[in-house]
């Protein structure tokens, strides 16, 4: 039966392409009780901060008034001492080109998506990637830009961005990602969550 | 331990090999086969049989992925055992319901000089998938190959069911097309 031969054909599928979806089917998914009880203790954090700077503030024991003026909330990262305010945001790719984004917007919506843990994502899961994958994306995420080849495929791919604010600082994140090299197709990037399109989108729009 | 270790225990021809590969694999594989067979006890019959043919397949394969390589042969015995069973009634399941969606790609009737393999489909298959978008890839594969549910396809390809149905059928409709331009249907 012909439709018999095409549910046998697929057996010849190559593995690339089919491990790209199984690495999607076996993701873990976020438990929900876990992302209610991670943003319900970062606001109890947040309320005692708030709580300590405020009384210490009426007790004359701080001055707030510095850190308060002329900083936007939405495009400020903490540094060491200060909160910074940043206005760029270079996106380094693995090919060296780079690309400079001084849109505000578009730096927020950058931002978050780098506020999803993401080199502690790709170390956690071990589904994400295989074994050999996870070591090649642990070492990739001290920034350094190095390759390790893989049985075909090469595990680093990064997207390096660095967010540099008024006062010079810079804060640098990586998005790593999976290059697979197939001798017929070449190289595809992918990353192994949607905010690889997320950023595309970002850094295409108009 | 990790695929290359485990693949080594096979070529040292030590059976802990199995067991390992059971620990790791066999709920992974238990849901290939449950697809396909939608039977607790066939499905456990299938993934035995996995574990078999893997032991005798290694050496001389010596697979990099062996979740990819594993998930091949447990779905092939699967599919295999479903014909064998099911060769004159319908039965209820997602392989069932992938077929159903398949028959109107494959409607056509062959070059009658044409037998066309297998494996020489499945190459224009793969020239076909990689011609797609990521997302139409992806869903086609999810379900077609891996006979997850609509629903899980949808949710794990981050769109609503009703756009991976769309695109199912559209993507389809392309691989007809595409199979008639190659010259393998009339």
């Amino acid at each position: 039966m012909n439709t018999d031969l095409i549910f046998d054909a697929m057996d010849y599928i190559d593995d690339d392409m089919l491990e790209d979806v199984d690495a999607l089917r076996t993701k873990k998914k976020a438990n929900p009780n876990r992302i209610w009880m991670r943003y319900a203790s970062v606001a109890a954090c947040l309320c005692v901060i708030i709580g300590a700077v405020y009384l210490l503030d009426r007790t004359g024991m701080i001055d707030t008034t510095e850190i308060a003026d002329g900083v936007d909330q939405e495009n400020s990262f903490a540094g060491e001492d200060k909160v910074h305010n940043y206005v760029r945001a270079d996106i380094i790719t693995s090919d060296s080109t780079s690309l400079a984004v001084t849109d505000p917007q578009k730096i927020t919506a950058i931002y978050d998506i780098l506020r999803t843990e993401l080199q502690s994502e790709a170390a956690a899961d071990d589904k994400l990637y295989s074994e050999n994958d996870n070591k090649a994306a642990g070492e990739m995420a001290d920034g350094n830009g190095k390759t390790e080849d893989i049985g075909g495929i090469i595990a680093q791919s990064q997207y390096t961005i660095k967010l540099i604010s008024a006062d010079g600082a810079e804060k640098v994140y990586t998005l790593v990602g999976k290059v697979v090299r197939n001798e017929s197709t070449g190289e595809t990037f992918s990353l192994s969550s949607n905010q690889y399109n997320e950023l595309m989108e970002i850094l295409n729009q108009k | 331990m990790n695929d290359a270790q485990i693949v080594e225990l096979y070529w040292q021809r030590d059976e802990s090999a199995i067991t390992v590969t059971q620990e790791k694999y066999n709920t992974y594989l238990m849901k290939i086969a449950r697809n396909i067979l939608n039977d607790t006890g066939d499905s456990e019959e299938s993934v035995n049989d996995t574990y078999l043919a893997a032991w005798n397949s290694m050496p001389p394969q010596k697979p990099v992925v062996l979740s990819t390589y594993l998930g091949k042969i447990t779905r092939r015995i699967s599919i295999s055992l479903f014909r064998k069973r099911n060769a004159d009634k319908r039965r209820d399941g997602e392989f069932a319901l992938s077929f159903s969606e398949m028959e109107d790609v494959m409607e056509g009737n062959m070059e009658p000089e044409k037998e066309m393999e297998a494996q020489i489909l499945g190459e224009l298959l793969n020239k076909f998938l990689r011609s797609l978008k990521p997302d139409e890839r992806r869903t086609f594969i999810g379900r077609y190959y891996y006979m997850d549910s609509l629903k899980e396809v949808a949710a794990y390809c981050g769109m609503s069911e009703g756009k991976a149905k769309t695109m199912l059928f559209r993507t389809r409709v392309k691989l007809k097309e595409y199979l008639r331009e190659e010259g393998f249907m009339i």
